[in-house]
């Protein structure tokens, strides 16, 4: 069964179709990535998953389950999300991390437990742990957000475009740790990216969404990259 | 009139140019107070006065509502989200001087006071939904991260319901701390020209900003929790 579905989905934003008719199955463990034209709706399709926005037509399941048949907050528990831009809530790298736990009332001990796992699986020294987080660089940053999002042990990563704001130093650093943990962790990653190489460096499957409608390759040789961008 | 003429002497001489602007709202100002001082002369005499007193509380309800809606053009349903703030804060402080016998259930005592508490409820309701609208445009990322983490649309939205209590209890808080220092507030001003107390006027005077004050957190707090049901689906979704 797949971890994640989408039949037919369709979505407008400002009066415009976005996503026409969108079907897409993706698996346990695997790595989805998906690319586009700026301004395809590959951002509104990875919001679709996790319900920060709603479709309008057609069917989003998560392990089977209609997507609005979940609790929304224990979905987006179980399906993680990184944005593009490095969003750091104000305290410390620990505030920051233990963010979802918190809201959850785990019990102190097992909060610092996952705390101190996640930091290190996202590559960053226990030294961080009480640093400022709006004072650390863009990379250190999104790895914060990384282990922020791995705290909840979510099944499924929605990585949307989690390296384009870096520099090349820095994406490249966040790129691997995100191979790393995803590979570690068994996780399921949807990575949307507009970098044709690091597509290829990490997907086991590429998805082009393109005039609202998503086109699964079996291998990066049948993409037209001139095409989408 | 003397007072008028030197204001428009000066706007004459230094080439100002606001005489013309003051004179005809001087009058128009004049006109409307007086039509009020008639409509409350009446209001006062009459054997059924409570009648026309809820009446006058219903209009400024609505009115203070409206004014305080149009700040807040971003967020749906700002006009019953004001209405419902006011009221409830309004009510509250006034039924609570009602009972304490703070407030005198006479029209004389009934219509100021619950001018100022609608007045007041009214700057704060527009300041809060001004604000949270600001803060949502301002944060909408963070809030989104949030709601990504498992935040509820009540957490998500915490440190910017904060700061949006707190912008609009300032402007309160900081005239409180000025009483008596700046100027003689008008409550006490007038009651110290009918011949009151100072102490007595003084007693009354603080009343009234605290009366202020506590229509004010009730109102802020309560429009806060309201935007937010304007601003956030039941799944937890910021509105597009």
């Amino acid at each position: 069964m797949a971890i994640i579905e989408m039949r037919n989905v369709r979505k407008m934003l400002g009066g415009r179709p976005i996503l026409n008719g969108v079907n897409l199955s993706v698996n346990k463990g695997e790595k989805l990535v998906l690319v586009g034209p700026s301004g395809s709706g590959k951002s509104t399709l990875v919001r679709c998953i996790n319900r920060l926005i709603d479709v309008d037509s057609g069917e989003v399941l998560f392990n089977g389950i209609p997507v609005n048949k979940i609790n929304p907050i224990e979905l987006r528990r179980k399906v993680g999300m990184v944005f593009q831009l490095q969003i750091i809530f104000p305290g410390t790298v620990r505030d920051n991390v233990s963010y979802g736990l918190r809201l959850m009332k785990l019990p102190e001990e097992e909060i610092k437990r996952k705390v101190r796992n996640c930091i290190k699986d996202a590559g960053l020294s226990p030294d961080f742990m009480d640093k400022d987080a709006s004072k650390l660089s863009g990379g250190e940053q999104q790895r914060v957000a990384i282990a922020r999002a791995l705290a909840l042990d979510p099944e499924v990563l929605l990585l949307d475009e989690p390296t384009s704001a870096l520099d090349p130093k820095a994406a490249s650093v966040v790129e691997k740790t995100i191979e790393s943990l995803v590979n570690r962790r068994t996780l399921t990653a949807i990575w949307v990216t507009h970098r044709r190489e690091q597509a290829i460096r990490v997907a086991d499957r590429i998805a082009i969404l393109s005039g609202g409608v998503l086109n699964v390759a079996d291998s990066p040789e049948e993409i037209d990259w001139e095409g989408i961008y | 009139m003397v007072l008028v003429l030197i204001l428009v002497l000066i706007s004459y001489l230094k080439k100002i140019g606001i005489g013309k602007e003051f004179v005809l709202a001087l009058i128009r100002g004049f006109i409307q107070i007086m039509l009020l001082a008639l409509v409350l002369e009446y209001i006062f005499a009459a054997p059924d006065w409570y009648i026309y007193v809820l009446l006058l509380l219903f209009v400024m309800a609505v009115m203070a509502a409206h004014t305080s809606s149009r700040r807040a053009k971003h967020i749906r349903n700002g006009f019953n989200i004001s209405l419902q703030s006011i009221l409830a804060g309004t009510s509250v402080s006034l039924i609570t001087l009602a009972i304490t016998g703070m407030m005198p259930m006479r029209p004389e005592f009934i219509i100021p006071l619950s001018g100022m508490a609608f007045g007041n409820s009214m700057k704060i309701c527009s300041l809060t939904l001004d604000r949270v609208s600001a803060e949502i445009k301002a944060n909408r990322l963070k809030i989104e991260a949030a709601l990504a983490l498992g935040a509820n649309s009540s957490e998500a939205m915490a440190p910017y319901s904060i700061h949006s209590v707190r912008a609009a209890m300032i402007p309160t808080i900081d005239t409180m701390k000025t009483l008596g220092v700046i100027t003689i507030p008008g409550v006490m001003a007038g009651m110290l020209m009918g011949g009151v107390s100072p102490v007595l006027a003084a007693e009354y005077q603080v009343l009234i900003f605290i009366m202020m004050a506590t229509t004010g957190i009730i109102t802020t707090v309560y429009a806060v929790s309201l935007a937010r049901k304007s601003i956030f689906t039941p799944a937890h979704q910021l509105m597009e």
